[in-house]
């Protein structure tokens, strides 16, 4: 009865509280086929709307044919070529990291989508940059790395607006479910309890 | 009942407290456990042939561009930043991607021949290098393993006038140069075997190929001017690197 009374308690005064972290696990190969589209439909969707202009003035089918796998350095500046795309790739890699890759699995699918966007989306206006499909997953992900451990760090804070913050450099750190962190007093006898912890990783 | 009551209130108000307390202790001791499962990770990860890890690099570059070497105090202010993407294969051979850009705010007397033309000044220096490399452990000690690698490299170096002295090419304040090349790079590395940090020598040699006048006078970055098969030019250099891995 006493236990069943400190249970009580101990649950009616914020006992419950979760913990941001990132849980890595296995993927099917059908998981991975729907990630990379998922991911290859985000960069068709953003190169369509924002790239009207130069759609309509370079785009044609032909160029795209001609261009196919001609990989080229491109005449980029350097603050789209290291900032721009840095931060795209770690958009990506965000992603991966938030549906459960590991980071090294993350990397390797955030080249691939890298890739993919050289080859199959930007060569309909331009020649597939060799800068840009290594620069974006490679420095992408020391990005993406360096966002994902500060946004864990400010995901755990009792502020909201340090929270906010942190979903702000993460965005994709909404798609990861957080763990819930149970208080399940432990009775001994009257003078001694103690509290057992538990984790719901579902 | 009042009793009951008021040990209710008692025991809610040192329950909570202790609660807060273990919240921030389990917090605590959960992050202290993430940490050593990421430390954990990186080993394994390192060990592992199919996964490829990621290890930044940060150093000096010296370079030397069309003979253009650093001369005065301001053209040997280089950064570089690159990344080594690594599989191994096993645990003495991997295959790696290397990426090794550098920049130099000013490079002051920096002559650049354009074929048979050339404009000089103070520029400012990018340089990218990518290279395919294979990479083999050819020694180990108590503390340390040397990694060797070698394997083409193809990259760019751009060139940025902000002081022109003599012209007599169409390269202009507004222009930036970038020209093509290829060649080879290899490298040792001394990496730590436990916490996987390394320091690396490495050298770059290679040729131009060809070269672009870009236009920055818009945001269109277009070519004004492209020269293929350009006069063959050399570009060498020294990079000392200390590397470490992310995972």
């Amino acid at each position: 009865m006493r236990l069943l009374l400190i249970t009580f308690l101990l649950l009616s005064s914020n006992s419950y509280s979760s913990y941001f972290d990132y849980t890595d696990r296995d993927h099917t190969k059908g998981e991975v086929v729907l990630d990379q589209s998922i991911v290859f439909a985000g960069h068709l969707s953003g190169y369509l709307l924002t790239q009207g202009d130069t759609i309509d003035k370079n785009g044609s089918w032909k160029k795209y044919n001609e261009h196919f796998l001609d990989f080229k350095f491109d005449n980029d500046n350097t603050n789209w070529n290291y900032f721009g795309h840095t931060y795209t790739g770690s958009q990506v890699y965000l992603f991966y990291r938030a549906r459960g890759y590991t980071r090294s699995k993350s990397f390797a699918l955030s080249f691939l989508s890298s890739l993919w966007f050289e080859a199959f989306i930007e060569n309909y206006t331009e020649q597939p940059s060799i800068q840009d499909t290594f620069n974006t997953p490679v420095y992408g992900t020391a990005l993406g790395f360096i966002s994902e451990k500060v946004s864990v760090y400010l995901l755990n804070s009792d502020s909201v607006y340090v929270r906010a913050l942190g979903r702000i450099i993460n965005p994709f750190s909404f798609m990861v479910e957080q763990k819930n962190v149970a208080f399940v007093p432990v009775y001994r006898d009257p003078t001694n309890y103690s509290f057992m912890v538990s984790f719901n990783y579902d | 009942m009042i009793k009951i009551l008021l040990f209710i209130l008692i025991f809610n108000l040192s329950a909570a407290e202790k609660v807060e307390k273990s919240e921030t202790f389990i917090k605590a001791e959960a992050a202290e456990k993430a940490n050593k499962a990421r430390e954990a990770n990186i080993v394994k990860k390192v060990a592992e042939i199919q996964n490829p890890s990621l290890s930044l690099t940060f150093g000096y570059p010296y370079l030397v561009i069309q003979d253009n070497a650093p001369k005065y105090d301001k053209d040997f202010l280089s950064l570089g930043i690159g990344a080594l993407m690594e599989f191994k294969f096993d645990e003495i051979n991997a295959f790696g991607i290397v990426i090794d850009s550098s920049f130099t705010p000013q490079h002051v007397d920096f002559d650049f021949q354009k074929e048979s033309k050339a404009v000089g000044g103070t520029t400012s220096l990018l340089t990218s290098f990518y290279s395919f490399n294979y990479l083999r452990r050819v020694g180990i000690t108590d503390g340390y393993e040397i990694i060797g690698s070698i394997g083409p490299a193809v990259g760019i170096y751009t060139l940025n006038y902000t002081q022109i002295d003599k012209n007599d090419t169409n390269i202009s304040k507004v222009n930036r140069v970038r020209v093509t090349n290829y060649g080879v790079r290899a490298g040792v590395k001394w990496r730590n075997r436990i916490t996987f940090n390394y320091f690396e020598i490495a050298a770059i040699y290679s040729v131009s190929d060809k070269y672009s006048v870009i236009d920055d006078s818009t945001n269109d970055a277009e070519a004004i001017e492209n020269i293929e098969n350009a006069t063959e030019r050399k570009t060498y250099g020294l990079l000392f690197n200390y590397g470490f891995y992310l995972f």
